[in-house]
């Protein structure tokens, strides 16, 4: 283990770093440290994104929140603004790892790690969360994080990259509800997570843990929000269009179909009510 | 009544102050001037012929050693099967191979993970049962029959044929892994005398010290061992796990060496829980009382016996649970396969048998129409009466009693009377043995000493392993002398400072070191500077070799099942326990909670699965322990009572809370899901999913 140790106080000087050095970027290392040890990733030099004012901080919006990437899990959970504004969120932070990893687990290293399992995803995908991105040289750009996910552990960064911000719409009349199937209360690897929105009429759902990345899901979304009287059964069998789960050691992809829908009407008895 | 002055109160623990400041040393903690770390060489494959080992060259002040190295490469034990590094055949994925030595542990490690092994591959037994055929693949030339026992009381084709309802079922029982917070850790060097000195995290210092004097050829007299503050043993610490590997290293080059387990090594290599495969049939009068016991059961050892042997007889004689069954048939039988070695782990083969009992008493009872109480009550062991395998119960038992008192609790009052809806409950009861039973030493030797300043010491050749033994003989001594606690000082497992008295294991240190403190005591009392006591296990007098001293317990459990998941969440589990007398009320408390969540854990996710020899689960991340906050909410209560063989009345309660939880649970779950009869463990919540009741979809 020769690796350096970077922590540059400016967006600039992290992309110079990236430039110079090759190493990557670290938030709170709870995914980057664990894949290191497991020889999964290079013992590349390190640059700590931590000491980045433009990264940090929870801001009410004219239309939501904006969450820096370097808000860790246990901030977003003590925070009443994100518990108020955005509430699957909220319930999602509180779920992940346990104590010690909340108080280091970031939301910009959960997006970033694009594993199927992030728990942040979910809720972000289905309040339509966007992500502002410092691109080296100075340009910012936006990118949905709908169509940030692009496949198993990737995700749209190009290199150098820094996501800054997560802006997310919380119009005053939405609600929401998330769910969480693990092995056990804490320190669990989701199987399946589940996330509902309803803002008025306008419903909208995402799922982790259920395709090679978090999805959202337009159909089953669209179905939901519609008048038609059997609406609850079309966004059920929307939904088991519109994800892919597989077997492995958490659960069958039949028992997680079957928990999708389940959870679904869940939200729906809840949001309904 | 007697009255007492210490006994039944919870004064602090002996060794709180030093953990809670974070002074008490454990293994990994010590250090010496050119102290070598060591790592180990792990096999590749689960079964195959070992080639070659190819070190690569080494870094200066760095150090390799493979089997030719030790005297005698046997590590002792009942079977005599297993080298202390692999050197013909290896019998499972991550025996150790050899031994890397390196002034740092990173350094040790990534050599160790440089050393070529080169095999050529045997095809694997993985499946006890399999293993036992002709034409099964061969770990040892005799076979992959490691052991068997064969048993009849009474005669059972009447006693079925008298019956009005027989039942029969087979069940799965999973590997377990004891899970300690401390892994597998020693510390060796020459001490000033030229003698080698181990300190280690065990369960028996004194196992420690004749092992590494035959594997280096030498006389126990040229070592010195004591155990260091140990983190959990639960059975897995009972014999080597990493004691010889830093003892060859100082004995070979004169420097201190330090051997810590990872968390990975303690799951690939560490002694785990047996697996079990049990086929039961059992008959009951139209009253519920049982006639006839016919069981066969498969434990899986692994690749060595290490205490595996012993597992098997123990779990052997608590086959019929605590029951009075007048016709029993058992066979059993103990395999060899190319799985991670299972040796000793709380409960002893106790948990494995118990299960399929207990789920065979709550199936009967719905087909008869009486209540889980109910149809346990008709079937109370008492004393004089003969269990499982025929030996009669010779300890004083008050279980009935202990029912009684456990039918009053809340809990079960609520499951009974007044249930919550949409919670599902179930309770079942189980005896655990006391000693070390069938054929094994079971003599501890202890010494009091008045101190020149005043106030006593006590010295006792057994281990605090995190129970809390140090502070119950510390009580039991200070209510023998008559002292206060504070004068109490006691010193345990060191071969330098106190004599040998087998393993801290077997829920025996309690009830046999405080018979031998107390008269000890007696002839301090009587004027003496320093006072010794020997005392054996009753069942060591015994012919059959069987236990003679049992505790009992009552456990019962309420939970809830989340219908879109299927999901158990235990909500309250509350036990009574027949343990005779109660020595300190408070870590009474913790070991019956403790007991609870590692069931709990076994009864729920934990399970180390082998596809061809290979562990599916490799650490914690896929092994699945609960969590705080999966932990139900605990209560417990003794029946007030004493045993007349014991100190004070006590009998030893170490591993009873690991022996009833499972089946409880599985009968709760089962209320909830009408039409599932749970078979294995850890309860299949996809299963739970198909029956739970009143489905969301
Ligand atoms: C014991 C344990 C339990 C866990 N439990 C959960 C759980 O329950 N739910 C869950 O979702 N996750 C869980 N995780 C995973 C992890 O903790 C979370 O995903 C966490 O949010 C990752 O954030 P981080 O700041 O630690 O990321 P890091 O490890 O620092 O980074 C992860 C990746 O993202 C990149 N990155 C990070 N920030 C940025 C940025 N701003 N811009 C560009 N790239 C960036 C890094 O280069 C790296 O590739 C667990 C991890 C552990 C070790």
């Amino acid at each position: 283990m020769g690796a350096k140790l970077y922590r540059p106080r400016t967006l600039d000087e992290a992309q110079s770093l990236f430039k110079e050095c090759c190493g990557v970027y670290m938030a709170g290392g709870t995914v980057l440290l664990v894949d290191r040890r497991h020889g999964a990733i290079p013992d590349a030099d390190l640059i700590s994104l931590e000491a980045i004012p433009e990264l940090t901080g929870i801001r009410e919006t004219t239309t939501g929140l904006s969450i820096g990437a370097l808000v860790t899990m246990d901030a977003l959970e003590a925070s009443e603004t994100v518990r108020r504004r955005a509430y699957p969120l909220w319930q999602a932070a509180r779920e992940v790892g346990g104590p010690q990893v909340r108080n280091r687990a970031t939301l910009g290293g959960n997006l970033c790690s694009a594993t199927p399992s992030a728990d942040a995803a979910p809720p972000l995908l289905a309040m339509d969360a966007s992500l502002t991105v410092a691109v080296p040289g100075g340009e910012e750009r936006r990118i949905p994080l709908r169509s940030f996910f692009t496949s198993f552990k990737k995700c749209a960064l190009r290199p150098g990259e820094i996501v800054t911000r997560i802006e997310l719409p919380a119009p005053p009349d939405s609600d929401g509800r998330f769910y969480k199937v693990g092995r056990r209360s804490a320190l669990a690897i989701s199987c399946l997570t589940l996330a509902v929105v309803r803002s008025g009429n306008t419903w909208s759902v995402a799922v982790g843990a259920a395709a090679p990345t978090p999805v959202w899901c337009p159909e089953t979304s669209a179905a939901l929000s519609s008048e038609n009287a059997d609406r609850i059964d079309r966004a059920c069998a929307a939904l088991q269009r519109e994800i892919a789960p597989i077997d492995d050691r958490w659960g069958t992809a039949s028992y997680r179909r079957t928990v999708a829908e389940r959870l679904l009407r869940r939200a729906l008895r809840e949001l309904e009510a | 009544m007697e009255s007492f002055r210490i006994i039944g109160t919870s004064p602090p623990r002996f060794d709180t102050p030093d953990k809670a400041r974070g002074r008490a040393k454990y293994a990994g903690d010590y250090t010496a001037p050119g102290l070598l770390h060591v790592a180990l060489v792990h096999a590749p494959i689960p079964h195959g012929i070992l080639k070659t080992v190819k070190v690569p060259p080494l870094p200066d002040d760095c150090y390799a050693f493979t089997a030719k190295d030790f005297a005698v490469n046997l590590l002792p034990s009942v079977m005599n099967d297993q080298p202390a590094l692999a050197e013909e055949h290896i019998r499972f994925l991550g025996e150790p191979v050899a031994i890397i030595a390196a002034p740092s542990a990173e350094l040790a490690r990534g050599i160790a993970s440089s050393v070529q092994v080169d095999c050529t591959p045997l095809p694997v037994v993985d499946d006890m049962r399999a293993a036992l055929l002709a034409d099964a693949p061969k770990l040892f030339d005799a076979g992959n029959l490691c052991s068997e026992l064969h048993s009849e009381k009474g005669d059972v084709a009447a006693g079925f044929a008298a019956s009005g309802l027989v039942l029969e079922d087979s069940f799965e029982l999973p590997v377990q892994n004891p899970a300690f917070l401390e892994p597998e850790a020693c510390f060796t060097r020459i001490d000033d005398k030229g003698r080698l000195a181990i300190i280690s995290s065990t369960q028996n210092a004194f196992a420690d010290r004749s092992a590494c004097a035959q594997v280096l050829g030498i006389p126990e007299d040229q070592i010195t061992s004591k155990a260091a503050t140990v983190g959990g043993g639960f059975g897995g610490k009972d014999g080597n796990t990493s004691q010889v590997f830093p003892a060859l290293v100082t004995w070979k080059t004169g420097r201190p060496a330090k051997y810590v387990f990872t968390r990975e090594e303690n799951m690939m290599c560490g002694m785990k829980r047996h697996s079990a495969h049990i086929e039961v049939k059992v008959g009951f009068d139209l009253g519920g009382k049982l006639l006839a016991y016919e069981g066969r059961m498969w434990m899986d050892t692994g690749a060595y016996a290490v205490l595996g042997p012993a597992v098997l007889g123990l779990g052997t004689e608590h086959m019929t649970g605590p029951y009075l069954v007048p016709h029993v048939k058992l066979d059993t039988f103990l395999s060899y396969t190319n799985h991670t070695p299972a040796s000793a782990m709380r409960g002893f083969g106790a948990p494995q048998t118990a299960f399929a009992i207990e789920s065979l008493m709550h199936r009967a009872a719905a087909a008869l129409g009486l209540s889980d109480l109910e149809i346990r009550r008709r079937n109370i062991l008492h004393r004089g009466e003969r269990i499982s395998m025929g030996a009669p119960l010779e300890c004083d038992v008050a279980f009935e009693e202990a029912l009684d008192q456990f039918s009053k609790s809340e809990l079960v009052r609520e499951m009974y009377e007044r249930p919550e809806a949409g919670c599902g409950y179930g309770l079942a009861c189980a005896m655990m043995s006391c000693g070390m039973g069938k054929h094994v030493p079971d003599t501890v030797h202890v010494r009091l000493e008045r101190k020149l300043g005043g106030g006593y010491l006590v010295r006792v050749g057994l281990v605090d392993i995190g129970q809390g033994g140090q502070t119950t003989l510390g009580m039991i001594a200070a209510e023998a002398l008559g002292a206060e606690l504070h004068e109490i000082e006691v010193r345990l497992a060191d071969s330098e400072e106190t004599s040998d008295s087998g393993s801290t294991a077997a829920s025996r240190m309690t009830y046999i070191c405080g018979k031998a403190i107390i008269e000890a005591a007696e002839k301090l009392k009587a004027g003496q500077d320093a006072a010794e006591a020997t005392v054996a296990f009753p069942e060591i007098a015994g012919e059959d070799g069987m236990h003679k001293v049992f505790s009992f317990i009552a456990q019962c459990v309420k939970l809830k099942i989340d219908e879109a998941t299927g999901a158990v969440k235990l909500l309250r589990v509350h036990n009574t326990t027949e343990a005779g007398r109660i020595i300190h009320p408070q870590m009474m408390a913790g070991q019956i909670f403790g007991g609870i969540v590692m069931s709990e854990g076994y009864a729920l996710t934990e399970q180390i699965r082998y596809r061809g020899g290979v562990p599916l689960e490799k650490d914690f991340s896929s092994y699945v322990l609960p969590t705080a906050l999966d932990a139900p909410s605990m209560t417990n209560d003794n029946y007030d009572f004493s045993e007349a063989t014991g100190p004070y009345g006590a009998k030893g309660v170490a591993e009873a809370a690991t022996v009833a939880l499972a089946p409880a649970v599985t009968a709760a779950v089962e209320q909830l899901c009408p039409g599932l009869a749970i078979k294995s463990l850890p309860i299949d919540r996809e299963e739970v999913l198909k029956y739970a009741a009143g489905g969301e979809a």
